[in-house]
């Protein structure tokens, strides 16, 4: 059975949000809503100082936490591995976005466009983008990264994969031995971000050094 | 790192509400138990179930998609909120009928008391399994040790017994039942304050071991949470309650005694709500870990 995972190679990211951009106009995500979030994070004290980025999504975990909690049985877990939200039948309670403890669940109640300062209608783009955030998820549901799971049934890549200029992302079959994800994260010692929640997350890291 | 914001005071009153509801009922069945005069003993069982209805609209009203509450029944097995829904639920059923069967529009309970104590303890049951559902509903959020955590459920019984009982020793006092056996909720209502200051700082101490848990501890301590914390829980909820009392029972007598023990029972009340709201706002997310970086959530 096809389990879908990812490899971020920390090593690689240099942080230019081409994956948060790519993302977007994929997904048409409305403000506050970044299923390929980049953090930065910062660590020792002058001089002695260091900087790194990371990469952030579903991180599709074997044992999902917001599954567990989800009290409506709108979060599923499909058989590749991707956890998927029913806008039909989430009734929006906010429990997953508690749980999950990669932060990777976003409620919004309305659509905030980009452009604060616009008044009227709005223009084409945006209206495209609003309408079709509203057939796939909509407001006052707990939306989330499926995996571009369209795109990948297509025989695409996800878009942020498509899109990082570094070739920091490699998106493959984590249940094949011989997949590309596989040997990366034997070879390059791949781990998996807070390990003690127990989920055993699909998305793995290749240390920055 | 920053708190969650996703559930506030909407979140706050469904809890507190939830707990006054429950620990009312409590109050009023152990009067009923106790052979107190039937006034009081109603005075409980009435106010439970309006609150905790009341508490469930809140609850419904800060959902996504109100439409689709009544699905919150669907996944017991794993989800609290499923379990708590049937909780409650079971509840309501029971206090209604409760309510139907002793106060009002019927009164067929006061001859039966063998069917009635089948009642009190059926509904019993629930009203502990309603308390304590509000705080496991908190404590399964792993990835937030200020809430994951055993001493929670435990704050969250004895604030809604607290309150419950207060509840009870006001409703009384305003329709102006006979007072026998107020007394006696009076001293076990102190003895749940004294218990409880304990308990919030077993709860504060008991933080130290992850350092998320240790920011919610400072953010609630001497943070943004800091005045809702001394002010509204601390003095308002435990101290000024537990004085009143004290200075209502054994310092005073007649009318100036009734009015400090109103004051007390209002202002520990008001101090229940407060406490809901420090402990949600204090919920910290554990920061993902990688190598020796710590980057805080960014969307909770």
């Amino acid at each position: 059975m096809v389990k879908y995972g990812f490899v971020i190679d920390l090593k690689r990211c240099y942080g230019c949000y081409s994956c948060t951009a790519a993302c977007k106009a994929s997904n048409n995500t409305p403000m506050g809503v970044d299923f390929a979030k980049c953090v930065s994070g910062e660590t020792g004290s002058y001089p002695a100082t260091q900087r790194q980025m990371l990469p952030t999504l579903c991180m599709q975990c074997e044992d999902p936490e917001c599954k567990t909690v989800c009290p409506t049985g709108a979060t599923v877990q499909n058989e590749n591995g991707i956890v998927t939200v029913d806008k039909e039948l989430c009734m929006g309670c906010g429990y997953c976005m508690m749980a999950c403890p990669y932060g990777q669940r976003y409620k919004i109640s309305t659509w905030r466009t980009y452009f604060p300062a616009a008044t009227g209608e709005l223009d084409a783009y945006q209206s495209y983008a609003k309408r079709k955030w509203e057939e796939s998820n909509g407001y006052g549901i707990a939306s989330k990264c499926d995996f571009c799971m369209q795109r990948v049934e297509d025989g695409r890549l996800p878009a942020c994969v498509e899109s990082c200029p570094a070739k920091a992302r490699t998106f493959g079959d984590i249940n094949d031995p011989e997949s590309e994800v596989s040997i990366l994260i034997r070879r390059d010692r791949g781990f998996q971000l807070n390990p003690e929640f127990g989920t055993n997350p699909s998305v793995y890291y290749l240390p920055a050094r | 790192m920053k708190a969650q914001t996703k559930w506030g005071w909407l979140i706050a009153i469904y809890l507190f509400l939830a707990g006054l509801g429950g620990g009312a009922y409590i109050a009023g069945v152990l009067a009923d138990f106790m052979g107190m005069s039937s006034g009081i003993s109603k005075v409980g069982v009435f106010l439970g179930f309006p609150c905790v209805f009341l508490g469930c609209i809140f609850l419904i009203a800060d959902l996504g998609k109100p439409i689709n509450f009544w699905r919150a029944f669907m996944k017991p097995k794993t989800s609290w909120i499923a379990r708590g829904t049937i909780i409650i639920t079971f509840f309501l059923i029971i206090d209604f009928l409760h309510i139907i069967l002793w106060i009002w529009p019927f009164d067929v309970l006061t001859d039966f008391t063998g069917a009635r104590h089948l009642i009190n303890l059926l509904g019993l049951i629930f009203a502990f399994g309603t308390i304590i559902y509000t705080g496991l509903l908190l404590g399964a959020s792993r990835p937030i040790a200020f809430w994951s955590t055993a001493m929670l459920p435990l704050l969250f019984l004895v604030s809604a017994l607290s309150t419950g009982f207060m509840a009870v020793i006001l409703g009384s006092s305003i329709i102006g039942v006979p007072k026998e056996g107020l007394g006696f909720l009076e001293r076990i209502d102190i003895a749940l304050i004294v218990l409880e200051i304990f308990v919030v700082a077993f709860y504060l101490q008991g933080t130290h071991r992850v350092s998320e848990s240790r920011a919610s501890a400072k953010l609630v301590l001497s943070g943004s949470v800091a005045p809702m914390f001394w002010f509204g829980v601390a003095i308002l909820g435990l101290l000024l309650p537990l004085l009143f009392d004290l200075v209502g029972l054994y310092a005073l007598s007649g009318s100036s005694s009734h009015i400090f023990i109103l004051l007390a029972s209002a202002f520990g009340i008001i101090g229940g709500l407060f406490l809901r709201q420090v402990v949600l706002k204090g919920g910290i997310h554990a920061p993902l870990k990688s190598g020796r970086f710590e980057y805080g959530l960014t969307n909770v």
